[in-house]
């Protein structure tokens, strides 16, 4: 009976004691120093005392794959970076639980993922940048006209879709442009106007940088950096009449969470006003819910925007348009 | 009968070997860390279903053919840069050639990313050679890709080659010429088939590490699907697709491959390194007799050496010291010192693992088994960090959540990488002292433990200062590991090079760079200081 009763006061201490720790899996730039991550989870535990261990995986597939793994003895709480190109498969694998509908509401209905267990929390235009300085504007073109246009042959840079998620988003952008017909010719189409196909962003943006082309597949946000951390106003976007590919990355709580209402809390607090605020000039994307931006972001263009492809559509797709694309680039250029 | 009467030599050469513990504990985490993570890739490539998707006609034979042509070719200009310092240091009998090799090791270990964009400030369309000549050179495609593997392989050839001339007693050859026989033909048919070994361990090596080692490289100048290695597509297996059983079984294609050069070249002889010293019997026989025709080589290996090391090499340095005062304190000395502490660990690791395994081999009397301990070492080399992480995860999937944060799993799989080198590095070393030496020891009573520390590692000093080298420097550019462990607390100076340019401050990369060849260059240099006194010594 002693023994029960120690027992039993020995764990309502500990649990009284033990700080509130919200374990989130997400991938590096989310949580290194510096990075948006890490001063969420710093502001969040002086303001609240709710602490968050961020464990950090080279890409979001990667965590995504041990959430898989270590099934129902998961740590983890929170799946947090992955892109809306992804959610069938993060569906598919069955790792996230539904969410409430108040953090779902949290974001406009025009960004909402098809699903009830992802919520964005921020995104971004794909869109091509120059040097305003040693390139001259392109204006009231569409996408797939200047991706044939033979003045800009082996001018571009863009990334690689079987190593970045850059490179799938821009076989996303191309897919809601051109029927499942036309994806081939594009594609053979576009090839000679790059200068390369790097691996990931920064070495395509790095490349530019050393003007190796005159444009680089990155974000619209992209010359808000510039202008902020570097004073130059001289990167542009090319704004092209039949839209932009919206690139939204999403948060949700993981199924076997041991403790969800304190995860919920967790996107509660990215989802609100003071941490959406500070989302711009950290990652250098939109913020998902509505909140006033910075002045350089507010000098951005406002671009239209390409149809959203649907959960089903994607799915169908993805393959499909990597072998295509394979395909095309392949060929002798 | 006395059941007990046999195993009475059996405990107590237990007993006089147990200071070798330690050492085993080496090969036990090597079977954890490697043995049972590779042997799950190879049974889940084997047995599980999976299929290759069909990408186009011939999409997989493409890219194996591409893998190991673009090896090939990296090997050969390796080679050729190589070769031809060793040649020029030693013919010319400079005592240069053992810190140049060592100071190689800088370029050995520079993360990919930062080499791709100095080869472009050099070389890119508006690279220095281009602003300066006005004439463009178009480095995509494998010129770009050749380039760039041979800036990281070359000190192998440096160090093999260069070890094998300084070796060499030159008395056959001089014989050989003396009945008339032409340099040339004293060349082919002496000098060449004596340094074979070091030439052709030299070779396998750069042509594995040009074929398994970051994508990086041959995807940025090949350009897309043209340009697919093996590793790309494991890659896209395991990260995109999601499909570990089709990574295991690109793997097991790299693995076979990796194995079977290694079987066919390696299993024996490598190069050596360390213990050289001039002496008259190692006269250079081949150096070039006019000064016109020294001109011409220093000229050609000027040439080589500027345009495929020493340029990409200056123009990491020019940009990172303007990156320097920009650089966070804090930051960057958080991040050395974690680097140092890694590089630290895994060289505490590496190299008694490696001695575990020299004196393995070298104490066992069965044949078949001394085979297993010579060549276990060496397989690492057939699988990329990549790779194991994959064997990893499908191996021990919740000990890698836990693991998560703890430097030791980092420095265990990065001095995984290193034991190679390390491995056959002590080893040669370890079997070149010279038997009668222990043998005297022993005649005087020494025990084991006191043949190996005042006659066996004594002697083999200057090879240990390399095999801590070489682990220190592999460490220290490795980032693979650091990801795949970290959870973003643990910040080295490569992986805050990939962190700045990963948020738009490539400025601030080339700092972290820069900061990384110093403290290698200061290694290469603290490894030499020994080898410096002890040729003075020699000399008087």
């Amino acid at each position: 009976m002693l023994h029960t009763l120690f027992l039993v006061l020995t764990v309502a201490v500990h649990a009284f004691a033990a700080p509130k720790v919200v374990t989130v899996y997400t991938y590096d730039s989310l949580a290194a120093k510096h990075s948006f991550g890490k001063y969420l989870a710093d502001e969040l535990e002086k303001t609240t005392g709710l602490k968050t261990k961020l464990v950090s995986f080279s890409t979001i597939a990667e965590a995504m794959q041990q959430l898989k793994v270590e099934g129902k003895k998961t740590k983890a709480d929170v799946l947090w970076g992955f892109d809306g190109l992804l959610l069938p498969r993060v569906e598919s694998l069955d790792v996230l639980a539904p969410l409430e509908a108040k953090l779902l509401e949290r974001v406009p209905a025009s960004l909402r993922f098809d699903s009830k267990s992802a919520v964005p929390f921020d995104y971004g235009y794909l869109a091509f940048v120059y040097d305003s300085r040693r390139t001259s504007a392109v204006t009231g073109k569409k996408f797939i006209d200047w991706a044939k246009d033979p003045a800009n042959k082996r001018k571009v840079i863009i990334q690689d879709p079987r190593t970045s998620s850059l490179g799938q988003s821009l076989l996303g952008w191309v897919g809601a442009l051109v029927s499942k017909k036309g994806y081939l010719e594009f594609w053979k189409g576009f090839a000679p106007m790059l200068v390369t196909v790097a691996p990931g962003w920064s070495s395509a943006y790095g490349a530019f940088l050393k003007k190796e082309c005159d444009y680089v597949l990155s974000y619209t946000t992209s010359p808000a950096y510039h202008v902020v951390e570097e004073k130059i106003d001289a990167f542009k976007t090319i704004e092209f009449t039949d839209g932009h590919f919206r690139q939204t990355e999403g948060v949700g709580i993981v199924r076997h969470s041991a403790q969800p209402a304190l995860a919920a809390q967790w996107v509660e607090a990215l989802l609100s006003d003071k941490f959406q605020a500070a989302l711009p000039t950290r990652q250098w994307m939109y913020p998902a819910v509505p909140v006033k931006l910075p002045a350089a972001f507010e000098k951005l263009p406002k671009v239209k925007e390409t149809p959203t492809l649907d959960k089903a559509s994607l799915e169908e797709n993805r393959n499909y348009w990597t072998s295509q694309w394979t395909k095309a680039l392949l060929a002798p250029r | 009968m006395d059941q007990s009467a046999p195993r009475a030599p059996l405990i107590a050469s237990l007993v006089r070997y147990a200071f070798l513990a330690p050492f085993f504990l080496g090969l036990l985490l090597f079977a954890a860390f490697f043995l049972i993570p590779v042997g799950r890739i190879v049974a889940t490539g084997l047995f599980e279903d999976t299929l290759l998707p069909t990408v186009v006609e011939g999409y997989f034979t493409r890219i194996i053919l591409f893998t190991y042509t673009q090896a090939l070719l990296s090997t050969v200009l390796s080679f050729f840069v190589g070769a031809v310092g060793a040649y020029l240091f030693y013919e010319n009998r400079s005592r240069r050639l053992p810190v140049l090799a060592r100071a190689g090791l800088v370029c050995f270990s520079m993360p990919s990313l930062v080499v791709v964009l100095a080869i472009l400030a050099v070389w890119g369309r508006s690279g220095w050679w281009a602003e300066l000549t006005g004439v463009p050179v178009d480095i995509y495609g494998l010129p770009g890709i050749v380039l760039a593997n041979a800036f990281f392989n070359f000190p192998l050839f440096l160090l093999g080659i260069g070890a094998g001339l300084r070796g060499l007693d030159r008395q056959w050859e001089q014989t050989s010429l003396s009945f008339g026989a032409s340099r040339i033909r004293t060349f082919f048919t002496i000098t060449l088939r004596r340094l074979w070994p070091g030439l052709r361990g030299a070779m396998v090596l750069a042509f594995l590490y040009s074929s398994a080692t970051s994508f990086v490289v041959a995807l940025f100048f090949g350009g897309g699907p043209a340009a697919t290695t093996l590793e790309v597509a494991i890659y896209q297996a395991m990260k995109m697709d999601y499909d570990p059983a089709l990574a295991a079984r690109l793997a097991l294609v790299s693995l076979g491959v990796s194995l079977t050069l290694y079987l066919l070249f390696l299993r024996k002889e490598w190069f050596t390194v360390g213990e050289e010293v001039l002496s008259e019997k190692s006269l250079p026989l081949y150096a070039p007799r006019t000064n016109v025709a020294r001109l011409a080589w220093w000229l050609v290996f000027a040439v080589l050496f500027g345009a495929v090391v020493l340029l990409p090499l200056f123009a990491l340095v020019y940009e990172g010291a303007a990156a320097l005062p920009a650089l966070e304190g804090a930051l960057w000395s958080e991040a050395l010192h974690h680097s140092l502490v890694l590089a630290l660990m895994a060289s505490v690791l590496c190299v008694p693992t490696a001695l575990g395994f020299a004196y393995a081999e070298r104490l066992t009397r069965r044949k078949w088994l001394r085979g297993i301990f010579g060549f276990l070492p060496a397989l690492p080399l057939a699988a990329s960090t990549l790779l194991l992480s994959v064997g990893l995860l499908l191996s021990y999937p919740e000990w890698m959540a836990e693991a998560r944060g703890s430097l030791w799993p980092i420095a265990i799989v990065q001095a995984l990488g290193a034991l190679p080198l390390v491995h056959r590095t002590i080893r040669e070393a370890l079997f070149r002292v010279p038997q009668s030496h222990v043998r005297t020891a022993q005649s005087f009573g020494a025990m084991p433990f006191q043949v190996m520390t005042r006659v066996e590692l004594p002697a083999m000093s200057d090879s240990l200062a390399v095999a801590c080298l070489i682990a220190m420097a592999s460490s220290l550019g490795e980032v693979a590991a650091v990801l795949l462990f970290s959870p973003g607390e643990v910040s080295t100076l490569s992986v805050e090079l990939f962190r700045a340019v990963g948020r738009y401050r490539f400025q601030e990369g080339f700092g972290f760079a820069l900061i990384l060849i110093v403290v290698l260059a200061g290694l290469a240099l603290l490894s030499s200081v020994r080898s410096f006194g002890r040729k003075r010594v020699t000399q008087h």
